[in-house]
């Protein structure tokens, strides 16, 4: 029983709870893998997560099926982080050091391989990473999400942002560039302690 | 080629998203290049760091949760969808408790020269959008069910304006947004989505919301924004970002966009925040388009606008792709905060 996006969506037009319930267990991964990714901590990623399933159910009237799901739920979710992002810039409730405190959500995972050490090491450098992410632009964000974490295509990132593949292209190396930038000079106030290659890579992904 | 150029492709690069001819200029540059070879390798190695960071799950009453508050919305929606916006609009007692959607679609040639309004001393919120337009070109407004901006015959030089209304209720220990959308509001995102505008023609930020507010609640905090996308010009080369201590941020809005008008600067898009209770705006958001020529005068008389609180200036590199995507001259993209 694993009817295609396609059905559950018309079901939830009609306000079928438990269809859009199901659309929400095959989305809730990458929707909350993305808010915690730009928001840094998990507290404001479940927040913006559960923003962004009511936006997309209460938008879905107006899903006519011109693009896959997934891709207007990008949107969606898209413009969820904007909003929330650029709220909070009003408020300046929370400053950017708060939110960099805040990214202590990742519980260290060890492996039979990785000594307690490593693991705790490995930790510091991914909340590290994340905190650099987290002060860039939104934009730049969002782009190096979709790409790095989600794995969307520059095809699909060009149509969740609705712009075209040469911004995508542009946006994407500016935005590496950018989070180079800001890992080399925060590096620097570590003393050289995280280098930016051989370390953290995909072998050492949980 | 020549080593920027090389850097500015090495990205695509890394994702096999070069022409084949690019693809091996590229190689034959990194064979004999040791500085770019780093430059690869560091980018290649921030790629690693972020693939690398873990998978993350939502919290164990997440769907729950949501299921909840999706039963309420279902519970609240009201049985005409037409009328909810409206009926809420006109029962909110006075200004604080007003919020709408409001798209106005006008020509281009009315709006640079002055600032937008967006408060009314009288009930609720106001469609006068802007003072001292002198264009003779259409404005719409449409309150709550917003129709999507039509092409004009002519071309694409349309632009939308957005106002929107965002109520947040002050309740530090709720996840509740309190902020729940018009859905036939919303629905214009997958349209624009659809009718994504050529690029420099677009809409820069999709205006998507109506809130729905129950009567009861006690609004906070109102914001009002209107935007528009970019306008043409070239590739964005600068972003700056200034924090100014003013007396009125209002007045000292309407100064700023005077003087960034001489300077052949555009606004993209403003902001206004006010505490509740209280008429008047408190900070105000700025985004400004200026010609990459005129920032560096322009930039100046801005630090002079009030006390400088805080300030930054970042440079964008551009590839070679750029150049061909966006045509016109560059520019600098300035967001200005002005605060009581």
């Amino acid at each position: 029983m694993h009817p295609p996006d396609e059905v559950l969506v018309e079901k939830s037009k009609k306000g079928d709870l438990d269809a859009f319930e199901e659309l929400v267990r095959r989305y809730e991964g990458k929707v909350y893998n993305m808010a915690y990714r730009f928001m840094g901590n998990h507290a404001d990623a479940g927040d913006l997560a559960q923003e962004g399933f009511i936006r997309l159910y209460q938008a879905l009237p107006g899903f006519r099926g011109e693009s896959s799901f997934s891709t207007w739920m990008y949107r969606i979710v898209s413009n969820a982080c904007r909003d929330e992002l650029r709220r909070r810039q009003r408020q300046r409730n929370v400053s950017l050091d708060e939110l960099a405190k805040s990214a202590a959500g990742n519980i260290p995972v060890y492996s039979a391989e990785e000594s307690p050490e490593d693991a705790a090491e490995r930790h510091e450098l991914q909340q590290y990473v994340q905190q650099c992410l987290t002060s860039l632009s939104e934009e730049h964000r969002l782009v190096l999400i979709m790409r790095e974490m989600q794995g969307l295509s520059y095809e699909e990132i060009a149509a969740a942002l609705g712009c075209s593949l040469g911004t995508v292209k542009s946006r994407l190396n500016r935005a590496r560039h950018a989070l180079k930038d800001k890992i080399k000079a925060r590096r620097e106030l570590f003393n050289g302690e995280y280098r930016l290659s051989v370390k953290g890579g995909t072998s050492n992904a949980v | 080629m020549q080593c920027s150029d090389v850097c500015e492709l090495l990205s695509p690069y890394l994702d096999g998203f070069l022409k084949p001819g690019e693809q091996k200029q590229i190689e034959a540059h990194l064979k004999n290049c040791v500085g770019c070879q780093a430059q690869l390798e560091e980018l290649r190695g921030t790629i690693n760091l972020l693939q690398g960071l873990p998978e993350v799950t939502p919290p164990a009453a997440f769907r729950n949760e949501l299921r909840e508050r999706l039963q309420q919305i279902e519970q609240e929606r009201p049985t005409d969808r037409a009328k909810a916006p409206k009926r809420a609009f006109y029962k909110w007692p006075g200004f604080m408790a007003a919020a709408a959607v409001l798209v106005v679609a006008l020509g281009i040639t009315g709006v640079w020269g002055s600032p937008a309004r967006w408060f009314d001393s009288g009930e609720g919120l106001i469609a006068q959008l802007f003072s001292g337009n002198s264009s003779s070109g259409t404005v719409a407004v449409d309150n709550g069910k917003a129709d999507r901006p039509e092409k004009q015959a002519g071309g694409t030089e349309k632009i939308v304006f957005a106002g929107k209304g965002e109520v947040k209720e002050d309740a530090p220990e709720s996840t509740d947004f309190n902020m729940l959308m018009e859905p036939d509001g919303l629905s214009r995102e997958d349209e624009l989505l659809r009718d994504a505008a050529p690029p420099g023609a677009g809409v820069m930020s999709v205006p998507n919301a109506a809130p729905e507010i129950a009567a009861d609640e006690e609004p906070r905090q109102m914001y009002m924004e209107n935007m528009k996308g970019r306008m043409g010009g070239g590739a964005v080369a600068r972003e700056a970002h200034l924090v100014l201590a003013v007396t009125d941020p209002e007045q000292a809005m309407n100064s700023i966009v005077e003087k960034a008008n001489s300077y052949g600067a555009e606004v993209i898009a403003s902001h206004g925040a006010l505490v509740a209770g209280q008429r008047e705006v408190d900070t105000v958001v700025l985004e400004l388009q200026i010609p990459l020529a005129k920032f560096g005068p322009l930039w100046e008389v801005l630090n002079d606008s009030g006390r400088v609180m805080d300030s930054n200036i970042n440079d964008i590199l551009h590839s070679a792709a750029d150049t061909g995507e966006e045509q016109g001259s560059p520019v600098a993209m300035v967001v200005i905060e002005l605060k009581k």
